[in-house]
């Protein structure tokens, strides 16, 4: 009896620690406002200036005055009307009411996504006194802060938000430490206070480590967030982005050492997505690691089979994503290297690189040969639908004979002037 | 014959040696990204490449490191600074232009621009918030937000001179407590309305008050009639849904035009735009500008040249005998009550007034002839308007 009330003292404290944790990290706050300085003369109104900040807006709707005020949106959707009081009117206690024929005002109204103008009118006589634009306002906002969430071409998205870094990213740290104390229920606080120490030792190790950069891209936020946190505790630092655009968006100004893409997404899919990041000069050298639940076609093969590093089918073990991210990163550091190496030792670049490539293309062409269901060099047991199916992995596999002819050649060349000048081998 | 052109660089020395192998590892490095964005390499190093970014934040009073700051990286928010040493990494920057964007309570947000062409180290200062929360209960989308402003002008009403001065500027604890005091004495709001409409029993709860305190910035309270509040308040206090510039102290007694008033207000009914001037002194005339400022109530008596409308829902007057006896009927109240806004002048400088209006409220209104005595109270028609407001907000808002 008395374990049992010990266990739930300790449940208790545990409990309340995690909401103190949880409690304790800031939110994540994109409140907007648009600031008017307006000046009232003569019966007309001109605005002086108008900016757009972060920040909570007032209360609207409780005053009463002689004017109106609609947001609205640039097709003429009202967002929300007001009353406003006169600025040229103001009243003291003695009652006494003074009256001005020119006041400067500053209004203050909310931001949502798709404003773009604020319509002033006189109420008593319906005239239209102002439309105030916020364009040029909005345009200057979304040049600093392009990925603010409602920034973004589909406003209004919850998304395009940079991904937990393990570090110090509430969402992540606080997973953890969740995970944490819901493990130290049954333990005792002295475990808990081991524990914690433990992990802030961690947490400061890895805040020293240079973190290589992951981009998921998936329209499912349950698996965004799954990969997401697997690959930060990996040690990665991670980007998210629910839709193509979203992704492209991020790559503006952001680099990924690997970009992790789903195929089947609206309105652009992950094959749109793709040619839009190899078309661009500054992302085409960015590994893309496709990721569906699809499978893949054998068009889709040889249309893209030039441009993915890999291609992972859904439903997937976070370790096969984790295998395969490693993999890609590990290879491309080992290019690197490799390539000093090879420059050390008198070795053409272009020699090296073709060799790598086609190694690399070699690979992957396998791999989707056998997502395709078809061995290598055999179309007998071909799952394909047509003969130009058929035709493709035929193709595909010519180009691989091909190619592992090709290399072998490569490496026998570089490995002789390796040789020549007393150096390991290359094996790749 | 061929020239034999001799090495530049002789390989056996070991200085040069290491020019070499450093020039070398330089070539290598700059040329790697070159070969890898060859048309056959699969793999690229990006033509634009990433960097770390630093960022640091320290207080600027104290220069200490400033931990769980939220960092905002180009608009999207990437993480906290650590404890430990207030920093925050941020791998994989492009180059170029970036905006760095750093919150953190009780401090004014910051959004700094950082030029990122290698790995860099960025240091943002944060200060102390103008915006001193005093009792906050909720967010401001919420709550009814009051920002009290100190004024660096009093008002002299025997001589008509409007006076420098520093009880406040040179003084934030003396402003802090007058603050306070109005506070308190506005928490006894449920004394002071009518028992029959009641207040929501967690009233008080629906109030964030903050004070606002920018050293090089104050409230002139005796510029124009409700005075002028300091540059940038609506940008460092955009949510205020009213702001109340305190001065130190009315001298003297109000004689009527010119003299200026001791109380004034700019916008009926609380929201954008709102503010109002009050002494720190007079919890009475607190009460009856928050009735214009916060509220949206009218004046109910003969003033000089006084200005009157019908608020709806729920007003204090109405513009004719009929629509006050309607309201009065709505409401269980007695309907012979209604009566013109009418009578002597009961200011200085006032007159005596016969206006289209009907009020309900009995004197001593703290709309009426109750705004200037300490026995003051909202009556039926005005707790019923301040239920109205209390009722709904948070739930009609912006």
């Amino acid at each position: 009896m008395k374990f049992r009330s010990f266990g739930i003292g300790i449940f208790i404290v545990c409990l309340l620690l995690t909401v103190q944790v949880c409690s304790a990290y800031p939110t994540e706050d994109y409140s907007k406002v648009l600031i008017l300085h307006l000046t009232f003369s003569n019966g007309t109104i001109n605005d002086q200036s108008v900016e757009m900040q972060y920040g909570h807006p007032p209360t609207l709707g409780f005053q009463s005055g002689n004017l109106h005020g609609t947001l609205k949106t640039s097709d003429g959707l009202v967002l929300q009307e007001f009353d406003l009081s006169d600025p040229r009117y103001q009243l003291s206690d003695k009652g006494v009411l003074t009256y001005s024929d020119t006041a400067d005002f500053t209004i203050v109204v909310p931001y949502y996504p798709g404003e773009t103008t604020l319509d002033l009118t006189d109420k008593s006589t319906g005239t239209l006194l102002k439309t105030v634009n916020f364009l040029d306002a909005i345009n200057q906002f979304q040049a600093t802060y392009p990925n603010d969430p409602d920034m973004v071409t589909n406003p209004g998205m919850q998304s395009l938000v940079a991904g937990p870094l393990p570090v110090s990213q509430p969402g992540a740290l606080g997973s953890v430490m969740i995970l944490l104390q819901a493990t130290m229920f049954s333990s005792s606080v002295f475990l808990e206070a081991a524990i914690t120490i433990w992990i802030l030792r961690w947490i400061t190790e890895k805040r020293k480590q240079k973190k290589q950069v992951v981009l998921i891209v998936d329209d499912d936020p349950l698996i965004v967030d799954a990969v997401g946190i697997y690959l930060n505790k990996k040690g990665y630092a991670t980007l998210k982005a629910f839709s193509g655009k979203e992704c492209l968006d991020i790559l503006k100004t952001r680099i990924a050492d690997i970009i992790l893409l789903d195929v089947l997404m609206q309105p652009m899919d992950g094959w749109q997505t793709l040619e839009q990041i190899k078309k661009n000069p500054v992302t085409r050298s960015m590994p893309v690691l496709m990721l569906t639940g699809k499978e893949l076609t054998a068009t889709e093969a040889k249309q893209y089979n030039l441009q993915i590093a890999d291609y992972i089918m859904k439903p997937f073990k976070l370790a096969d994503i984790y295998i395969a991210v490693d993999s890609i990163l590990k290879e491309k550091q080992k290019l690197m290297e490799t390539l000093l190496l090879m420059k050390q030792a008198g070795i053409e670049r272009e020699k090296f690189c073709e060799f790598a490539s086609l190694t690399r293309r070699i690979s992957i062409n396998k791999k989707i040969l056998e997502i395709l269901d078809v061995p290598q060099a055999s179309l007998s047991s071909a799952n394909l639908n047509t003969l130009d199916d058929m035709l493709v992995v035929d193709y595909i596999n010519v180009k691989t004979s091909i190619n592992e002819k090709r290399v072998e050649e490569l490496q026998n060349e570089i490995n002789t002037t390796l040789k020549s000048k007393g150096l390991p081998e290359l094996f790749w | 014959m061929t020239a034999v052109v001799p090495p530049l660089i002789k390989k056996h020395h070991p200085s040069c040696h290491a020019v070499s192998s450093g020039l070398f590892l330089l070539v290598a490095l700059v040329a790697a990204p070159l070969i890898m964005s060859s048309a056959t390499a699969e793999y690229q190093t990006s033509v634009n490449p990433a960097f770390n970014l630093t960022v640091l934040v320290i207080d600027n009073q104290t220069g200490a490191d400033i931990g769980q700051v939220l960092v905002y990286f180009d608009g999207a928010a990437v993480g906290l600074t650590s404890d430990t040493d207030g920093s925050l990494l941020i791998p994989g920057v492009r180059s170029g232009q970036h905006s760095v964007r750093v919150t953190k309570l009780d401090f004014d947000e910051i959004t700094k621009i950082v030029d990122v062409q290698a790995d860099t180290n960025s240091t943002i200062t944060l200060s102390p918030s103008i915006v001193t929360p005093i009792f906050v209960n909720g967010p401001p989308e919420e709550r009814i937000d009051v920002v009290f402003v100190p004024s660096d002008t009093e008002y002299n009403g025997d001589t008509d001179q409007k006076l420098p001065a520093n009880e406040y500027t040179s003084n934030r604890t003396a402003f802090e407590t007058d603050v306070k005091n109005l506070i308190a004495n506005y928490f006894r709001l449920n004394t002071i309305t009518s028992p029959a409409v009641g207040l929501p029993a967690d009233y008080q709860d629906k109030f964030n008050f903050y004070y606002y305190w920018d050293d090089n910035h104050f409230a002139d309270a005796f510029d124009g009639c409700a005075g002028t509040l300091p540059d940038h308040f609506w940008e460092n206090a955009p949510f205020a849904d009213a702001a109340i510039i305190v001065y130190p102290e009315y001298i003297g007694r109000y004689t009527g035009p010119p003299s200026e008033p001791d109380g004034c207000g700019m916008g009926l009914g609380l929201g954008t735009h709102s503010w109002a001037k009050v002494p720190g002194n007079s919890d009475s005339i607190f009460l009856h500008e928050s009735g214009h400022a916060i509220w949206g109530l009218v004046d109910t008596f003969c003033g000089v040249t006084d200005y009157y409308t019908v608020v709806n829902p729920d007003p204090n007057i109405w513009s004719s005998e009929a629509a006050c006896n309607q309201s009065a009927t709505d409401n269980n109240w007695n309907s012979s009550v209604c009566r013109q806004i009418t009578g002597a002048a009961t200011i200085p400088g006032g007159a005596a007034c016969s206006e289209p209006y009907w009020r309900y409220d009995p004197e001593p209104d703290l709309m009426g002839l109750g705004a200037n005595s300490n026995s003051g109270v909202f009556g039926d028609a005005s707790t019923t308007r301040i239920r109205y407001i209390l009722d709904n907000i948070g739930v009609k808002k912006a």
